[in-house]
C-alpha cells in the first residue's frame, strides 16, 4: 500500500487567491460557495420582492405598486425564487458536498460545473436586466402563451426573461450532470452505490430529474422565442398547448429538485442529532427512485382545468406519491425514534421540517384530485400549498444544511444564540404568512391580483398574512446578523464538531485542495457511516486496553449488532 | 350542479384524513422527543436498529392501500362531475373571453351580454335555474379562465379552442365571477356577476332583451 | 487501523492527490451506477406505458416518452463509461479555464441578441472564437507537457 502511481497527473497550480482565482477556480468547494452566495443574494433580492407585494396586499385597494409593477415584480418573484435561488441552492449543496461525500479529490468535469455557474449568473443578470427593464416581463413565472408573444408582451423585457431563464436553466443542467456524474463514476474505492450517505442519495435523483426535465424547459423557451418572431404560431391552439405541457413537464419535477436535496440535508441532521444512523437506509433510497419517477408524470395536475388531457391519469400519479413520500416519512421518523436528540440550531430547523413539509404535501394531494382542483386552483390555496413545501419545507431544509454544513465549509461555527432566535423567527414568520393563504383561496381570492376589493372579504386574512411576511424578512436580518458575528468571533471548528456519519466529517474545515490527503485519509469504507464506524471502532480499541493492562482476562464487548459487512 | 357537491364532500373527506395525518406525525414527534429526554436523564444510549422490516412493509401497504382509496375516490368524483352521458344541455352560452372583460352570447337567440370590467361595469351572466346549461368556453386573445367561487368550479378559455361543460344551477341568487388564469395588466378587475334566476324569470328577460336590442346591447 | 489512501505531497503541489489503494472488502454483489439509472428509466417507461393505457392526448406522450428514452441513453453512456476508462479518470486536473468564462458570454450575448437583435448575435461570435482558440491552444499545452513528462 506504499507504491507510488505510475504516472503523476499534471497537477493544477496551487490555487490562485483573490477574486481572480476564486472566478476562475476548478476546486468544487470554491464553484459551490460562489454557487450558494450568488443564490442567497438573489434570495434576499426575491424575498424583498415578496415582502414588496405582501405590503401592497396588506390592505385592499393600495397603491404602493401599479398594476404593470405588480406584475413586474410577481414575475420576477417566482421566476428568481425558483431558477435563481432554490434551484441553486440544491445543486449548489451537491457541488459542494457530493465529492467530499463520496471520498472523490474533485467534481467530474471542474469546467463544465464551473461553467454552469457562469450561465447560472449571466442568466440572473439577465433576468434583473427583464424585471428592471420598464413594462418588462410580466407574464409570470409559467410564461404562457400567447401571453408572453410579442403580441401581448411587447418590447425587449420579455426576450431577456427568456434569455435570462434559458441560460440559468442551462447552466443548472450542466451542474446537474457533473454532480450525477461525480456520485456515479468516481466514488472512492469501497464507496458502492448503496454506502453513499442519505444526501448522496438524494442528489442522485435531483441531478437525474434535473437531466430528464429541464431540456424541456428550454424547449419551451424555443416555443416563445418562436412566438416572439412569429406570433401567427399561436395562432392555432396546439402550440399554446404544446407550451404548457413543456413547460410543466419541468415546472413540476422542478419542484422535486428544490426538495430532495433539504430533505437530504434533514435526514443527514436527523440522523447525526439523534446519535443513530438513519432508519431504512436502502428503503429510503429506493423510495426516492420511485418518488423522482412519479414526480415525472404528474405535471398534468397543473393543468387539469385545461380540459384538453385525461385527467385521471395524472390523479392516479399525483395520488400515488404518497407512497413513496410516506415511505421517506417512515425513515426520518424511524431515525430520531429511539435516538437521543440534541438541540443545536441545525436540528430545530430539521424538526420543524417535518410538519411543515407535511402540511404542503398533504394539500397537495388534494389539489392532485381533479375535483378539488377545480374549485381551488389558481387562488391563493394554491400559493398557500407551495409556499409551504417550499417555503416552510425546503428553505427550513436548507437552513438545516447550512447550520450543519457551515463549520465544515468556512472553518469556523456560527453563533447559536442567533441560530436560535433565526429559529423562531422563521417558525412563526412562515406560519403566520400562509396559514391564513388556505383561507383566502377558499374564500375565492384569485392568485396574480395587484389588489382586490374591500368587500371581497379577502382583507383580514390578508393582513395577518403581510404581517408574517414582515416577521420573516425579521428572520433573514436575523440570520445576516449570526453571519456577521460568527465571522468576528471565528470560534473555530474542528474536523468533526458535530459527531458526523459521513466522509466530510473525517477531513478538516475547511477540507484541503483536494479533500483528502495523508493528514486526513479516507478509512475503509463499510457502510453508509464512515465517520460514525470510524468512531465506533476506536471506542471499541479502548474499551480493550484498559482490561489488558491490569492483567484482567480481556473480555472484548463488541455489539453483535454494529454494522453489517454487506452492500 | 353537481361540481359544488362533489366537492364540498371530497374536500371534507381529504381534509379530515390529512389533519388525522397530521396530528398522527405531530404525537410521533412528541412522543420520540419525550421519550429521548427520558433515555438522557437515564443515560440510556440511542437504539441500534437500522430495519424494522417487517414494520417498513406494513406501513408501505398501509400507505398503498390509503393511495388506492384515494385514486378510488378521486375517479369517482371525477366521475360524477363529468358524467359519459351529460344531461343534455337545454340551451348553450358562448362565454368569450378578452382582455380584460367578458362577452356572453346566447345561442339561438340574438342576444349578447358584455361589458368593460372597468370601474365596476362587470356583465352579468343570467341563467335560468334548474336546467342543464352547457356553458363554451373559448378566447379571443390569450388564456383566461371562467372561475364562480360559489360554483367550486372553474376552466380555462384558450383561444383557437372551446372547452365546453354543463351546469346544471338549482337555486336562484347572484355570485361573482373571476379570471383564474394570468392574462395581463387587468387580469384582477376581470370580474363578471353570474345571476341564477327562475325559468319564468329568465324566458321573459331573454325575450326582452332580444327584442329591445338589435345584435348586442347593455 | 485506517489504510492512508494517498502518498505524501510531492515538490510543486501543496496537496497530494489521492492515489488508488488497493480494493478494500467489497461485498460481491453491489448495485451498479448503470443500473440505478437503467431502473429508473423503467420506471418512467412504465408511467408512460399507463398514460398510453389512459388513452392521453399525443403532446403528453411524446414529451414524456422522449424523457424515458433519453435517460435509458444516459444509462447506457454511465455503463459505457465504466468500460471505456474504469481508472475514474480523477487524477486529471484541468488547467485552463478562461475559455469556460469566454464561451458563458458568448451564449449570453447570443441569446440577447433576441432581445436586441441579430448585430449582437454576431458579436457573440468573438468571444466564442477566443474561447476555442484559448482551449485549442491549451490542449495543445497540455499535450506535449504529458508527452514531456512520461518522456522525462
Amino acid at each position: 500500500m506504499t507504491a507510488e502511481p505510475a504516472v503523476t497527473a499534471a497537477a493544477g497550480p496551487a490555487e490562485t487567491g483573490g477574486l481572480v482565482g476564486w472566478l476562475q477556480t476548478t476546486d468544487h468547494k470554491r464553484i459551490g460557495i460562489l454557487t450558494l452566495g450568488a443564490a442567497f443574494v438573489l434570495f434576499l433580492f426575491d424575498g424583498m420582492l415578496g415582502l414588496t407585494m405582501r405590503a401592497q396586499l396588506a390592505r385592499p385597494g393600495q397603491h404602493i405598486l401599479s398594476a404593470q409593477q405588480y406584475n413586474q415584480v410577481f414575475t420576477m418573484h417566482g421566476t428568481g425564487m425558483i431558477g435563481l435561488a432554490i434551484t441553486p441552492f440544491a445543486l449548489g449543496l451537491g457541488v459542494y458536498l457530493i465529492p467530499l461525500q463520496v471520498g472523490a479529490p474533485r467534481i467530474a468535469a471542474p469546467r463544465v460545473t464551473l461553467l454552469g455557474y457562469w450561465c447560472y449568473v449571466l442568466g440572473a443578470v439577465t433576468l434583473v436586466w427583464a424585471f428592471l427593464t420598464p413594462g418588462g416581463a410580466a407574464a409570470g413565472w409559467w410564461g404562457y402563451t400567447p401571453l408572453s408573444s410579442s403580441i401581448y408582451s411587447p418590447g425587449p423585457g420579455m426576450s431577456l426573461w427568456v434569455a435570462g431563464v434559458f441560460l440559468a436553466a442551462s447552466g443548472m443542467i450542466l451542474q446537474g450532470a457533473t454532480v450525477l456524474w461525480t456520485i456515479l463514476r468516481m466514488r472512492a474505492p469501497g464507496v458502492t452505490m448503496l454506502r453513499i450517505p442519505v444526501f448522496a442519495w438524494t442528489m442522485v435523483v435531483t441531478c437525474l430529474m434535473t437531466l430528464a426535465s429541464f431540456p424541456s424547459l428550454l424547449t419551451a423557451m424555443g416555443v416563445i422565442t418562436a412566438a416572439r418572431i412569429d406570433p401567427g404560431l399561436l395562432a392555432s391552439n396546439a402550440w399554446n398547448l404544446a407550451y404548457e405541457n413543456l413547460f410543466w413537464f419541468y415546472g413540476h419535477p422542478v419542484v422535486y429538485v428544490m426538495f430532495f436535496p433539504f430533505v437530504g440535508c434533514v435526514a443527514e441532521v436527523l440522523a447525526v442529532f439523534s446519535g443513530r444512523r438513519f432508519f431504512n437506509y436502502t428503503g429510503t433510497a429506493f423510495s426516492l427512485l420511485a418518488f423522482a419517477a412519479l414526480s415525472m408524470a404528474v405535471w398534468g395536475h397543473h393543468l387539469f382545468i385545461s380540459g384538453q388531457q385525461v385527467n385521471d391519469y395524472f390523479s392516479l400519479t399525483s395520488i400515488l406519491l404518497t407512497i413513496p413520500a410516506g415511505m421517506e416519512y417512515f425513515g426520518l421518523l424511524g431515525t430520531i425514534a429511539g435516538g437521543r436528540l440534541r438541540y443545536p440550531t441545525a436540528m430545530l430547523f430539521a424538526l420543524a421540517f417535518i410538519p411543515q413539509f407535511l402540511i404542503g404535501g398533504l394539500t397537495g394531494i388534494m389539489l392532485g384530485t381533479p375535483s378539488v382542483d377545480y374549485a381551488v386552483n389558481n387562488s391563493y390555496f394554491v400559493v398557500a400549498h407551495f409556499h409551504y413545501t417550499l417555503f416552510a419545507g425546503s428553505v427550513f431544509g436548507f437552513f438545516a444544511g447550512v447550520y450543519f454544513w457551515w463549520p465544515k465549509a468556512t472553518g469556523f461555527l456560527l453563533d447559536e444564540r442567533a441560530g436560535r432566535l433565526h429559529f423562531v423567527l422563521m417558525v412563526i414568520g412562515a406560519n403566520v404568512t400562509y396559514l391564513p393563504m388556505f383561507g383566502l383561496g377558499i374564500k375565492g381570492m384569485p392568485r396574480w391580483v395587484v389588489t382586490y376589493p374591500a368587500g371581497a372579504g379577502f382583507s383580514a386574512l390578508s393582513l395577518i398574512s403581510s404581517i408574517g411576511a414582515g416577521v420573516i424578512g425579521l428572520a433573514m436580518m436575523a440570520f445576516l446578523y449570526n453571519i456577521y458575528i460568527s465571522a468576528r468571533q471565528k470560534k473555530p471548528a474542528t474536523a468533526d464538531p458535530w459527531g458526523g456519519h459521513s466522509l466530510e466529517w473525517l477531513t478538516s474545515s475547511p477540507p484541503p485542495r483536494f479533500n483528502y490527503n495523508a493528514q486526513f485519509p479516507i478509512p475503509r469504507i463499510r457502510s453508509f457511516t464512515p465517520a460514525l464506524d470510524l468512531r465506533e471502532r476506536q471506542r471499541e480499541r479502548q474499551r480493550v486496553t484498559p482490561s489488558q493492562r491490569a492483567g484482567r482476562p480481556v473480555t472484548v464487548t463488541t455489539d453483535t449488532r454494529a454494522y453489517r459487512d454487506e452492500r | 350542479m353537481p361540481f359544488r357537491h362533489v366537492y364540498s364532500g371530497i374536500f371534507l373527506l381529504e381534509s379530515v384524513i390529512a389533519g388525522v395525518v397530521f396530528g398522527l406525525v405531530l404525537a410521533a414527534m412528541a412522543a420520540v422527543m419525550l421519550v429521548s429526554w427520558r433515555k438522557r436523564r437515564r443515560g440510556a444510549p440511542a437504539a441500534r436498529r437500522e430495519h424494522l422490516r417487517l414494520l417498513e412493509a406494513a406501513f408501505g401497504l398501509a400507505l398503498a392501500v390509503m393511495a388506492a382509496f384515494l385514486v378510488v375516490v378521486s375517479f369517482s368524483a371525477n366521475g360524477q362531475d363529468f358524467p359519459r352521458q351529460d344531461p343534455k344541455p337545454t340551451m348553450r352560452v358562448q362565454v368569450t373571453a378578452f382582455q380584460w372583460c367578458w362577452r356572453f352570447r346566447y345561442v339561438g337567440q340574438p342576444v349578447t351580454v358584455t361589458g368593460s370590467c372597468a370601474d365596476g361595469d362587470y356583465p352579468v351572466l343570467v341563467l335560468p335555474s334548474g336546467r342543464p346549461v352547457e356553458i363554451d368556453l373559448a378566447s379571443v386573445d390569450v388564456v383566461h379562465a371562467f372561475w364562480v367561487p360559489y360554483l367550486d368550479y372553474k376552466m380555462d378559455a384558450f383561444p383557437g379552442h372551446v372547452d365546453r361543460f354543463t351546469v346544471t344551477l338549482p337555486r336562484a341568487g347572484r355570485w361573482i365571477g373571476r379570471c383564474a388564469q394570468l392574462c395581463g395588466l387587468y387580469h384582477y378587475e376581470m370580474d363578471f356577476w353570474l345571476q341564477v334566476v327562475p325559468q319564468a324569470q329568465f324566458d321573459r328577460w331573454l325575450h326582452a332583451r332580444a327584442g329591445a336590442a338589435g345584435v348586442s346591447g347593455r | 487501523m485506517t489504510a492512508p489512501v494517498s502518498a505524501g505531497p510531492r515538490p510543486g503541489q501543496d496537496e497530494a492527490q489521492p492515489r488508488r489503494p488497493a480494493e478494500p472488502d467489497r461485498p460481491r454483489a453491489t448495485l451498479r451506477p448503470w443500473t440505478v439509472v437503467a431502473l429508473w428509466a423503467a420506471m418512467l417507461g412504465l408511467l408512460v406505458a399507463l398514460d398510453v393505457g389512459f388513452g392521453n392526448n399525443t403532446v403528453v406522450l411524446e414529451i414524456s416518452g422522449s424523457s424515458a428514452g433519453f435517460v435509458f441513453l444516459l444509462a447506457g453512456a454511465v455503463w459505457l463509461d465504466r468500460r471505456l476508462r474504469p481508472d475514474r479518470g480523477y487524477l486529471r486536473q484541468p488547467t485552463r479555464v478562461g475559455s469556460v468564462v469566454l464561451f458563458a458570454v458568448a451564449v449570453t450575448l447570443a441569446w440577447l441578441g433576441f432581445s436586441f437583435g441579430a448585430w449582437l448575435m454576431m458579436v457573440a461570435a468573438v468571444p466564442f472564437i477566443a474561447a476555442v482558440g484559448l482551449e485549442a491552444a491549451a490542449r495543445r499545452r497540455g499535450k506535449a507537457a504529458r508527452r514531456d513528462a512520461l518522456g522525462g
